[in-house]
Order: C-alpha cells, then sequence, then structure tokens
C-alpha cells in the first residue's frame, strides 16, 4: 500500500531551495533522505542531498554521487526515498527524462521513491513551490498538493491517493528569508562543488543544518 | 571604480550586482563629460546590470540616452532585444533579432541572442539549426562548438554531441575541461571504451599535482568505466572503434591509488572521504 502521507522537513525544504538559487541559470538536482522504513504509512523527507549544478544531462558523476549519497545513508541509518530536480527556466516545471530515469532506480529499492521538482513561480505566489511525484505504481504527478497539514484520521481506503505536506507551513517565507538577509545559499555545497574543492561538506552541509534551527 | 568597471568590461565579468552599485554611483558623481570615451560603454554596461538585477526603471533612463545618441544602430537594437528578453517578451525578441539579421547575416552577437530566445522557447531543434549555420560562418566560435554539444545532449543525440565537442577538441586541443566534457558524453552515450580512453586523456592533460577538479572527476571516471567494463556480461564494444584498455586492472588501481591521493590533505571533508573510501572499496 502506498505510504498516506510524505513529509518535508524544514531541513530538506531548505537544501532544495538553496541549491536551486546558488544556481539560478543552471539546472539542478539532488536526491532525498528519509529515517522511516519503508513500508511506513507515513514518510518524513529528512534531509537533502545536492549533487549536480555543471552538467546535469550527463551521467557518470550523477552515477557516483548517487553511489556516494547511498552508502552515506546507509552509514547513517537513512535511505534514499528520492529525487529532485530545479530548472534554469521560471516556467519549466515538469520532471525531465533524466530524474524519471533516476527515479526509477531508487524505486527498485524503494517503492514509497517520489521526485520534487522545484516550482519557482508557485513559490514566488507564496505556494510551497514543489511539485510532488509519486513512482508506484508508475511515475504519476500529484495534483493539488501542499495544501493542508497531513490529516489526523487514517483513511482506510487503500487506493486513496498520497498527501505531501511541509513540517511548518510558513517554511517558505522563512526560507526565502534567509536567503534574501543572510545570502544562505553561499553555504551550501552540492558534489560538483566537493569534486571542485573537496574540503566542502556536500553530504552533510553543516552550516545549512545549523542556519535552519534559526529559522 | 571606473578602473574596475573597464575591466569587467575587458573580461566579460557579469557580476551585475556589484556592476549595478558602482555604475549607478559613477553615472551619478560625474558629469558625462568627465567620463570620456567610458561613457557610452559604461551606459551599455551598467544598463545590462539593470536588466540583470530587475531594476527596470533605470534600464529605462539609460537606454533613452543610448538611444538618443546611437540612433537606429545594431547595437542599441540588440540593447533593446535584451530588455525584451527580461520583460519575457521572448517572442517579441525573437522577431527583433530574426529582421536584424536578414539586413545584416553575420551579426554575431545578434545570432548568439536569437540562439539564447530560442532555447529560452524551448525550440532546441531551431536553436540547433541557427547554431550550426552560424558555425558554418564562424568555425572558430569554441562557445558555439560547445553550446552546440550541450544542445545535442539535450535532445539525447550524443553522436551529434561528440561530434561538435571534437570540433572544440580540434580548437583547444590542450583544454582539459573539453576533454572531460567529451569522456561524460561517451560515457553518457553508452560507449564506455571511447570514454575511458578519454577520462584518461583528460588525466594526462591537467598537471599531476591537481589532484582536484577536473584531475579528479577524470579519475572518479575512469574508475567507473573500468566498473562497467569489468561487470559487463559481455565484452563492451566501442561504436566508434576505440580501442580497450590493456591491463585495466592496472589502470583501476592507479585511479584508486590517485583519487584516495585527493583526499589526503587537510580540513578535506570526513564524511566525503568516507563515502569515497567505501564506494573505491579500500
Amino acid at each position: 500500500m502506498a505510504p498516506q502521507s510524505y513529509t518535508i522537513s524544514s531541513l530538506a525544504y531548505l537544501k532544495v531551495l538553496l541549491h536551486a538559487t546558488k544556481y539560478p541559470t543552471n539546472p539542478v538536482n539532488g536526491v532525498l533522505l528519509t529515517t522511516s522504513p519503508s513500508g511506513a504509512a507515513d514518510i518524513e523527507v529528512s534531509d537533502a542531498v545536492p549533487l549536480l549544478h555543471h552538467w546535469t544531462s550527463l551521467s557518470p558523476m550523477m552515477e557516483i554521487g548517487l553511489d556516494l549519497a547511498g552508502g552515506f545513508a546507509e552509514d547513517n541509518g537513512l535511505r534514499i526515498i528520492g529525487y529532485y530536480e530545479a530548472s534554469d527556466r521560471a516556467d519549466e516545471k515538469t520532471l525531465g527524462p533524466i530524474g524519471d530515469r533516476i527515479v526509477s532506480k531508487i524505486k527498485a529499492t524503494s517503492p514509497d521513491a517520489i521526485a520534487l521538482v522545484l516550482d519557482a513561480a508557485g513559490l514566488s505566489m507564496g505556494e510551497a513551490g514543489l511539485i510532488p511525484y509519486i513512482a508506484s505504481p508508475s511515475l504519476k504527478i500529484i495534483p493539488n498538493s501542499f495544501t493542508s497539514r497531513p490529516p489526523s484520521t487514517r483513511s482506510t481506503d487503500s487506493k486513496q491517493v498520497s498527501t505531501f505536506h511541509l513540517a511548518a507551513v510558513d517554511l517558505p517565507r522563512k526560507a526565502l528569508g534567509a536567503i534574501k538577509e543572510q545570502s544562505l545559499q553561499n553555504e551550501l555545497g552540492d558534489f560538483d562543488d566537493h569534486l571542485e574543492d573537496v574540503r566542502i561538506d556536500w553530504l552533510k552541509n553543516p552550516k545549512v543544518t545549523a542556519a535552519v534551527e534559526k529559522l | 571604480m571606473a578602473a574596475v568597471l573597464r575591466e569587467y568590461r575587458n573580461k566579460s565579468v557579469r557580476a551585475p550586482h556589484e556592476v549595478l552599485k558602482l555604475g549607478r554611483k559613477l553615472l551619478q558623481t560625474h558629469s558625462p563629460g568627465a567620463l570620456g570615451d567610458d561613457l557610452w560603454p559604461l551606459l551599455e554596461q551598467t544598463y545590462l546590470a539593470a536588466l540583470d538585477m530587475g531594476d527596470t526603471a533605470l534600464a529605462g533612463e539609460l537606454f533613452s540616452q543610448l538611444d538618443q545618441r546611437f540612433p537606429g544602430s545594431q547595437r542599441v537594437e540588440m540593447l533593446q532585444g535584451v530588455r525584451l528578453e527580461a520583460d519575457g517578451e521572448l517572442d517579441t525578441a525573437r522577431r527583433l533579432y530574426e529582421e536584424i539579421l536578414q539586413g545584416e547575416e553575420s551579426n554575431l552577437i545578434i545570432w548568439k541572442r536569437l540562439i539564447t530566445v530560442y532555447k529560452q522557447l524551448n525550440q532546441v531543434q531551431k536553436a540547433i539549426d541557427s547554431l550550426t549555420q552560424l558555425l558554418d560562418v564562424f568555425y572558430n566560435d569554441l562557445e558555439g562548438w560547445l553550446e552546440l554539444a550541450a544542445l545535442y545532449t539535450e535532445i539525447f543525440q550524443y553522436d551529434h554531441a561528440l561530434q561538435a565537442l571534437s570540433h572544440a577538441l580540434l580548437l583547444a586541443p590542450q583544454n582539459p575541461f573539453h576533454a572531460l566534457q567529451f569522456a561524460e558524453t561517451a560515457y553518457t552515450g553508452g560507449d564506455i571504451p571511447l570514454a575511458l580512453s578519454q577520462f584518461l586523456r583528460v588525466t594526462e592533460l591537467v598537471p599531476s599535482s591537481s589532484g582536484q577538479g577536473v584531475g579528479l572527476r577524470a579519475w572518479l571516471g575512469v574508475k567507473q568505466c573500468i566498473r562497467r567494463i569489468q561487470y559487463a556480461p559481455k565484452k563492451l564494444e566501442s561504436k566508434s572503434g576505440a580501442p580497450g584498455v590493456e591491463r585495466p586492472g592496472l589502470v583501476d588501481e592507479c585511479a584508486t591509488e590517485r583519487v584516495l591521493e585527493a583526499y589526503d590533505g587537510e580540513g578535506v571533508c570526513v564524511e566525503g572521504k568516507k563515502a569515497v573510501r567505501r564506494w573505491l572499496g579500500a
């Protein structure tokens, strides 16, 4: 049975947003991590690992980055639950073919896999700014998402569609504030950045983790 | 202030935030006569920065000064087009550029703007056609070949992308970055033996001391290619006829060593190192 709900943590949300903001003229992508076991009814997307901004349509570093992030997740009691991407074009908010391929790869080990696509236009209108997709049984977009809090009552209808939520309703506003006032995007590094300078901690991004507590 | 901006112009540095700040100040504190020959380039530079930063009021003001001084000039028409692009009037900008090119086919700047607009309009095939036409005339335009490769990659035509990249490599044979793009494209297109030989070529182009950046990417690529070759159920043939490497085991060992070396320095990211060691099986 598909999970009932997915909740995006402040940390995961902030990292996705910072990644897109740091490289506004490039497409960017990365993976989403969770502490929730496979089969859980409510999934918390707890963290994100930013991967590429350089050649997002080329696969070698993507494959290696995925492997490395997977190993990191396993060592830390997490698993890869999904993939995210943001286009360099503000009007583009559909999952591209590369993302499609990566999500099906994630689905092979995590049937509850998802994808999130940044919707910059929606974000600027005060929405969550994320378009969610679920991978099972086949990849499909979940329309009208991020509209309400997690349901408090359990539905027994097995055909019910999963719902998506932010850990806090005012998260978009706070995240945009941190970008505008502190240029927090400059504290985030992805796998491409790490390959340029191996001192950059792309797996944990500790400075972003520290900032999230002060949001 | 004026010197910094001149330097940015000469080196094509965009830095719109800073340019806007300095340019605005310079224009406010100096009379047009005092700026001399710098005035018009400075106006143009500040105008473009204002568009980048969304300051449409200032952009409009600067544009009318330029337009008054050089009425009907193609440069000013181009600047008008950039403004249309910034305002999201992509179709109008496209028409403007196409019109200018009908009058003067060899205007490289307008060609480039038009191709950018096609890309923004998601008309990849049109962008490819225009670039191909452009490169027929300006073969030496390295940036154009790289862009053509990126466009072909976007529509999964990796063989065409590799062809475009081989022109780039002819024009700049010593540039490890282009060779790296070639290798990663070959890998993506499924020609692993070709990718492997190109990743190895990259490692020869970068100074041996540099274990980071291009070098590190290339060694990781080497490793990944050899894995693909070793785990393949049958021998991987190269579409392009690239020969396989001799003694892959030895090359693999060398790659492992070089990757580990990159993580030897001080202050390297601990988690990153751990993940890489795990990946290497070291």
